[in-house]
């Protein structure tokens, strides 16, 4: 990590996002106290780490979905164990409450290694707000869910995040997912923060759209327009064809190819999302290697 | 040192105990049948009616007290491999609880785990061979004192090995003091060892304990010598394993190793 700062608001969820390597687990986990940096000094709410673990770490929780709770303890064992780390005072109602929260109190004495991804995750849930932390940490929270449950979890921490008013810090690979959940997010590349913004401004760094076109009129004659227009384009099959443009041109280039008496059957515009904004910058950082 | 959170690992390992066949096999089940097995051999011996004069106290006795130094030490560094293995050292060391909590609190159940394995042992030798424990008497206290202390100064490196060099070392959780176990004169003297073995036995506080045991057991008395060299060579263990588990934990934070100890 390359002398990182940021701040998250109280009841923010911000998103960590970048390429393998680019120091998004590593950031949770010098926050956590779990890697020491080489140099200089780690402070979360405005506390040194170092001469205030305890005291910052009563404050946090972390969740991840590359981590698990013992195996061969029941759900409810688990989470008294933790309850007890935490210095719960009456861990058996906060326990009950959690359980009945996520919909675990059927499993409570169900043994945690026979638990299904989802349920897992639901746990380790639990676990992460088991001493009502103002600041949780979420790695990838998702990434081993099906497309329904990571949905149901996703709406279970938006709920989390309304009700209890927490800062969330969160790193995912599904850059949907991040928009749909973060307020703000980070780009991390080789330790260094390379972008800071909102989902919706990121996406502005990329003006370009992808329009695709699927049309009834000879191909030879929408190629030889494109090229007189002197448009970025492709035809990847013979009666669809993809321009990259500036979404302010689109009507403008959508009335110039009626005119010239191409048949528009289907229009779609692509705007630029996370993802390409993601890909962009992953890209910059191999075309510099190559360079 | 936050008590609740001792209470905590010290709950934890209960739970896990609870479910875990293994760890009520190695407490009770293992020593159990050493005992057993070594007993017959013993009885074997006497009915050869050669010079074997008091080998059934010897072999006995030597046999349930290294039991203390081989139980005590697992129990520690297992405590660990037990959350590495589930995936939870993460979420363990990322709430308030400090790696020497963690350690004090297996110290602690590791204790009362002794005392039960003993106490099973000691009443199986005694029942099948007529051997008592408590015929060391008063002796038997600082001999199971200083066994402990040696077998935590084990415990607590062999962890820091494994924090700091993850799962690729994990074997030496259960095989590293057996590298002691020949050079402890558990079951024969300092003496029937080679020159050079016998100097660095006497740097170990086990060979000073069994020598004690074999003289209590021979003669009903004990030199203090023994007993001084043992614990002195205690603290000098105990202090140098504290520094090397704080300076291993230290190094794998640096290196990101707990992040990654399951490697």
């Amino acid at each position: 990590m390359d002398n990182i700062s940021f701040e998250i608001e109280k009841g923010e969820i911000l998103g960590l996002l970048g390429p393998n390597g680019a120091g998004k687990t590593t950031t949770i986990m010098m926050l956590l106290g779990l890697i020491k940096p080489t140099r200089g000094t780690v402070k979360v709410f405005g506390l040194d780490f170092c001469s205030n673990r305890e005291k910052i770490l009563n404050k946090i929780n972390f969740s991840s979905a590359y981590t698990s709770l013992q195996g061969r303890l029941t759900v409810s064992e688990n989470l008294y164990t933790f309850s007890y780390f935490y210095g719960i005072s009456h861990p058996a109602q906060k326990i009950k409450t959690l359980l009945e929260d996520f919909e675990l109190v059927d499993l409570k004495n169900q043994i945690t290694g026979n638990l299904s991804s989802g349920e897992l995750t639901r746990l380790n849930l639990c676990k992460a707000l088991i001493n009502d932390p103002q600041l949780l940490f979420l790695d990838e929270p998702t990434s081993s869910l099906d497309p329904d449950i990571a949905q149901k979890v996703r709406e279970l921490l938006f709920k989390i995040r309304q009700e209890r008013n927490i800062s969330i810090l969160y790193t995912s690979h599904n850059m949907e997912e991040v928009t749909q959940m973060c307020d703000k997010v980070i780009f991390l590349d080789n330790g260094k923060i390379v972008a800071s913004d909102t989902p919706l401004n990121l996406t502005k760094m990329i003006r370009d759209c992808l329009l695709t076109l699927t049309f009834d009129t000879p191909l030879k004659k929408v190629k030889e327009l494109c090229l007189s227009k002197n448009l970025n384009f492709q035809i990847p099959q013979p009666n669809v064809l993809e321009i990259t443009t500036q979404e302010k041109e689109i009507g403008q280039l959508l009335t110039q190819l009626a005119q010239e008496g191409v048949n528009i059957a289907d229009i779609i515009i692509k705007k630029p999302d996370l993802e390409d904004v993601f890909l962009k910058i992953t890209r910059q950082k191999y075309e510099s290697i190559k360079n | 040192m936050n008590l609740l959170r001792i209470r905590g690992v010290i709950l934890q390992s209960l739970f896990y105990l609870r479910h875990s066949l293994e760890d009520l096999i190695d407490t009770f089940f293992w020593p159990s049948i050493d005992v057993i097995i070594w007993g017959f051999i013993t009885t074997y011996f006497i009915q050869l009616k050669g010079p074997v004069a008091g080998i059934v106290a010897f072999l006995l006795g030597g046999l349930i007290l290294w039991n203390i130094v081989w139980r005590a030490q697992q129990d520690i560094s297992m405590a660990l491999l037990k959350n590495i293995w589930g995936k939870n050292i993460i979420n363990l060391f990322s709430t308030p609880l400090t790696p020497w909590e963690f350690i004090t609190a297996t110290m602690i159940l590791g204790f009362f785990k002794i005392i039960l394995t003993i106490s099973l042992v000691a009443a199986i030798a005694f029942v099948l061979y007529s051997f008592n424990l408590f015929s060391l008497g008063l002796y038997l206290l600082p001999f199971f004192v200083s066994l402990i202390a040696f077998a935590w100064a084990a415990g607590i490196f062999i962890t820091g090995l494994i924090i700091r060099y993850g799962m690729r070392i994990q074997a030496f959780a259960w095989s590293l003091i057996i590298l002691f176990h020949p050079i402890s004169a558990v079951f024969y003297p300092v003496s029937v060892l080679p020159p050079f073995l016998q100097k660095i036995a006497l740097l170990l506080p086990t060979a000073h304990i069994f020598e004690g045991m074999r003289e209590v057991l021979g003669t009903g008395t004990l030199s203090s010598e023994h007993l001084i060299w043992a614990f002195a060579l205690n603290v000098i263990y105990l202090i140098f394993s504290a520094w090397f588990f704080t300076f291993m934990f230290e190094k794998a934070r640096e290196k990101g190793k707990i992040a990654k100890v399951e490697i």
